[in-house]
């Protein structure tokens, strides 16, 4: 079988002892800084990267799949403790978790998050290991057109994906195209919208818009929000499950692994829409849905399998066409870039060693999670217990140091703080970010599509249509952005938000 | 009447159009081409149209149907003291260093929060500046200027 023989090629050049406690350094931090409340995995993810730029390139991968699983499980624990969930796709956690915690199962809470997430882990990696070179392969066929008729299913995916106005997510996506477009053109070598200033002749650099979108407009959202911390006071005792509530959680956390796996390919969000779809599957199928959002120990194990199988799988378009389905996938893929290796099918054949070394760091990230994190809950819940407004400060000074010793560039400053400022005006004109953010990364790459694709077909835009890829591929963006424009099915898709 | 039912969506529409008529004017020298030969402008300039007629509609969408949210009085104080703080790293980080800059900085975001406690934010600031340099220029070795004249 291809799929063992792979990923035992990948374990075998993970597993050195030196890169094992990389993993566990990078898991530890990742849970940490994740751990606190109202620090999303995001803006996490984005704080710890700089940690990551002095290794070698496998180190650093298997680091930043350690940080990555950690910020998760961080994430996952605030929802469960204090009920404050760190990303949407934690949400959903919150609501029998944070229940299950005031029942005095606050340990077989999180013991049955990192049991199904780890299980979903395994499950996801293979998936990877089967899929993505299959679908490398088919990308191996793609051209100009396909690409950008890819990239613009990715746009509309994460137009469907943001709550509210479908008209301002699509304006969202024009102004991140074109931000996104700061640099030097690279056919005409042209600088556009500089401004004179030669550091941005590179383009606008990928973190201080993300930690400025994300990272530090948070801190200024918490500090607005009443800071209302209910952590239980009740210790933390009976770290697992018992047999009831096994035999309670098991097959919700398959059926979550399943729906995780599938979804998270989906560009948009696909771990968002797993851990809610999960939970209304476990409701439905529940002898007794009005246990849900009492402490039902299925709405934990499944959405939380669910999310993890998808983070997992959400990879497979990254790895192999080169496209972030979302806000974290970008963040990976900004990262994969600085450590000199360019996303996409190519790195499938170029750099296989990266490759299946990422697929099995993954994989030990996760294993790492659960038989090192959960023993130690006891200290990520003092954490918890640090007041907020002395965390944001050392937040706030480490992140700049993070954004700063990039390229020691006081530009990135200076971008960091515009940034700031413009995302305290997206929160406060209810202006969604990420298809912004996806729309920024994907800019230069959909222009230089778009360009190449017209010299191809001479100028005439038919050659969308007469690809039978490329027309299917819009064909499902313009299906899917019908979708929602229709009213009936936005009041569906508004209660699914409320939900 | 006229009434303004979603403040939210106006404020949105008037970011949107801003930012597309300044695209525009920056743009104004790109080269347009042709479908067939695409020059540097076509594709930005095309957006900012796009961001512009969007805005528009978005802007008179706000004044009619349902009723939307409020614009949430901002937190003045909290923007303001984050965005000082993160100007002065900058003004800071090069000519001084990182252990004056590791101190002022979350010592003035401190005071970003109204609960701000003077003598913990100054014990903090001075912990945080010292591990600061011991965990990025001792530990991980990175190129940050630590004192006065080092850049």
């Amino acid at each position: 079988m291809d799929v063992i023989a792979n990923l035992t090629y990948g374990f075998g050049l993970v597993f050195t002892f030196q890169n094992l406690g990389f993993c566990l350094i990078g898991c530890m931090l990742g849970t940490l800084i994740g751990v606190l409340p109202g620090i999303g995995p995001i803006a996490t993810v984005a704080m710890l990267l700089p940690a990551t730029y002095g290794l070698d390139p496998l180190s650093s991968l298997v680091m930043l799949a350690g940080i990555y699983y950690g910020a998760q499980y961080g994430g996952s624990t605030t929802a469960i403790l204090i009920n404050m969930p760190g990303e949407t796709s934690s949400v959903v956690t919150c609501l029998d978790g944070y229940q299950m915690a005031r029942n005095g199962r606050a340990g077989s809470a999180l013991a049955i998050a990192a049991l199904g997430s780890f299980f979903a882990g395994c499950v996801g990696t293979v998936f990877i290991a089967a899929f993505a070179p299959i679908l490398a392969a088919l990308s191996q066929k793609f051209a100009s057109p396909e690409y950008f008729a890819l990239m613009a299913l990715g746009l509309i995916a994460a137009v469907v994906m943001a709550r509210g106005s479908v008209l301002k997510a699509l304006a969202m996506i024009f102004a991140g195209l074109l931000f996104g477009i700061v640099g030097t053109d690279v056919q005409t070598g042209l600088a556009r919208y500089t401004f004179g200033i030669s550091e941005l002749w590179d383009g606008i650099g990928f973190l201080p818009v993300v930690m400025g979108l994300f990272g530090i407009v948070e801190v200024v959202m918490n500090l607005e929000r009443p800071q209302e911390r209910k952590l239980l006071d009740t210790k933390i005792t009976g770290l697992w499950p018992n047999m009831q509530e096994f035999k309670q959680c098991w097959p919700a956390v398959l059926r979550g692994t399943g729906i995780g796996s599938l979804l998270g390919i989906l560009p948009g969000g696909g771990a968002v829409l797993a851990s809610f779809a999960s939970y209304t599957t476990e409701k439905r199928l529940a002898k007794d849905p009005s246990r849900f959002g009492k402490g039902a120990p299925e709405g934990v194990a499944g959405p939380e399998s669910a999310n993890n199988a998808a983070a997992q799988t959400s990879f497979i378009p990254l790895l192999t066409l080169g496209i972030p389905g979302n806000v974290m996938m970008a963040l990976m893929m900004g990262a994969l870039i600085i450590q000199g290796m360019n996303p996409g099918a190519a790195v499938l054949d170029k750099r296989p060693d990266l490759f299946w070394g990422i697929v099995a760091s993954m994989w030990i990230g996760n294993l790492m999670l659960l038989v090192i994190n959960l023993p130690m809950i006891g200290m990520w819940v003092k954490v918890l217990k640090v007041p907020y407004r002395a965390l944001f400060p050392i937040i706030l000074v480490l992140s700049l140091i993070g954004i700063y010793t990039i390229n020691n560039s006081l530009m990135d400053i200076w971008l960091t703080a515009f940034f700031c400022l413009l995302g305290y005006m997206f929160v406060k004109f209810d202006m969604e970010p990420t298809p912004f953010v996806l729309a920024f990364i994907l800019g230069p790459q959909m222009e230089d599509n778009l360009r190449r694709s017209m010299t191809l077909s001479r100028g005439d835009p038919m050659i969308f249509v007469n690809r039978p890829i490329t027309l299917t591929l819009l064909l499902i963006a313009a299906f899917v952005l019908l979708l929602v424009i229709l009213p009936s099915i936005r009041k569906k898709r508004e209660e699914a938000f409320q939900e | 009447m006229i009434r303004l039912k979603k403040p939210q969506d106006l404020g949105a529409a008037i970011l949107f159009i801003l930012l597309g008529c300044i695209c525009l004017w920056f743009g104004r020298d790109y080269r347009f081409g042709t479908l067939a030969r695409m020059g540097p402008g076509f594709f930005p300039l095309t957006l900012s149209w796009l961001l512009i007629g969007f805005g528009i509609v978005i802007g008179g969408l706000a004044f009619s149907f349902s009723e939307g949210p409020k614009v949430a009085t901002p937190n003045w104080r909290g923007l303001s003291i984050v965005t000082v703080a993160i100007i002065l790293f900058g003004a800071l980080i090069n000519s001084a260093g990182l252990l004056v800059t590791a101190f002022v900085v979350p010592l003035i975001a401190a005071f970003a929060s109204t609960e701000v406690r003077r003598k913990e934010a100054l014990i903090l600031s001075a912990i945080v500046s010292i591990a600061c340099v011991a965990v990025f220029v001792y530990g991980l070795r990175q190129p940050i200027p630590v004192f006065f004249g080092d850049y």
